[in-house]
């Protein structure tokens, strides 16, 4: 799954790339690989990436955790966990499902239950 | 106990007996296998409500989520050898130190059952002090983290 969609992100830099030479007068390019308009519907969703409430890990540590990890704001990052704490979870990132994905894996990496969504 | 911020990076020193404790942490997360509410609570689904999306996540993630795991609990296995006697470590080696604890809590917790915060009320004592020990250390280096 990953690395499908890393395909399609690869066509992209492909096509800004080209685009660039072009702007410089190297017209004789080939052409770039025409998207699937179904990989290009995937590229504009976003996807949520949802951490859960747990019984085990500490307040401060998910705050720790929330800096670290998204650069967030001590408030930001706060009330981020509160809301976990308070309401069982909370969206803490979202973006394209490769950058969601790999905000779960970092997510996971520190102990945090990380779910993706639509 | 000592975790705090030294030149540039930070010292270390604790006690030997706590040490040793400590030493038999990763042997107990490496000895973890399929089947043990411990093994379930650090392999969480990620797509909950597609199973076949999860199992490709884990299939692409996963090798790499446990090279990672096992590489944190190496440091942590070699600064827990030497923090009797006191040593320095780097950010990365204290935030790996902390990783480790945080699997550890969670995958105690996971063996006694503990799924919300009433659950630490049945525990017998020494349950709840293994697991409140571990809370101490790991504010302790949270608060050397800043």
């Amino acid at each position: 799954m990953l690395m499908k969609r890393k395909h399609t992100y690869d066509n992209v830099e492909v096509e800004s790339g080209f685009s660039r030479l072009a702007f410089l007068g190297m017209t004789t390019q080939p052409a770039p690989p025409a998207l699937d308009p179904a990989d290009t519907d995937q590229l504009d969703e976003v996807w949520k990436v949802v951490v859960w409430n747990d019984p085990v890990n500490l307040i401060d540590y998910v705050i720790w955790v929330f800096r670290k990890l998204f650069g967030y704001s001590e408030e930001k990052a706060t009330e981020l966990t509160m809301k976990i704490h308070h309401e069982g979870r909370a969206v803490v990132s979202d973006g394209p499902r490769e950058r969601a994905e790999m905000d779960c894996y970092r997510l996971h990496r520190h102990g945090l239950w990380a779910t993706l969504e639509k | 106990m000592i975790f705090r911020p030294h030149s540039d990076g930070y010292e270390v020193r604790i006690p030997p007996e706590i040490c040793a404790w400590l030493a038999e942490i990763p042997p107990m997360l490496e000895g973890l296998k399929p089947g043990d509410p411990a093994f379930t609570r650090l392999r969480l689904p990620v797509y909950p409500g597609d199973p076949q999306a999860d199992e490709e996540w884990w299939r692409w993630m996963g090798s790499e989520l446990s090279t990672e795991r096992n590489a944190d609990r190496e440091v942590f296995r070699r600064v827990v050898a030497q923090a009797s006697e006191g040593i320095q470590v780097t950010t990365e080696e204290l935030e790996a130190m902390l990783r480790v604890l945080v699997e550890a809590r969670l995958a105690l917790a996971a063996r006694l059952g503990i799924e919300d915060e009433e659950d630490y009320q049945r525990l017998r004592n020494e349950e709840a002090v293994v697991l409140q020990a571990l809370a101490e250390l790991e504010l302790l280096i949270l608060r050397a983290l800043g």
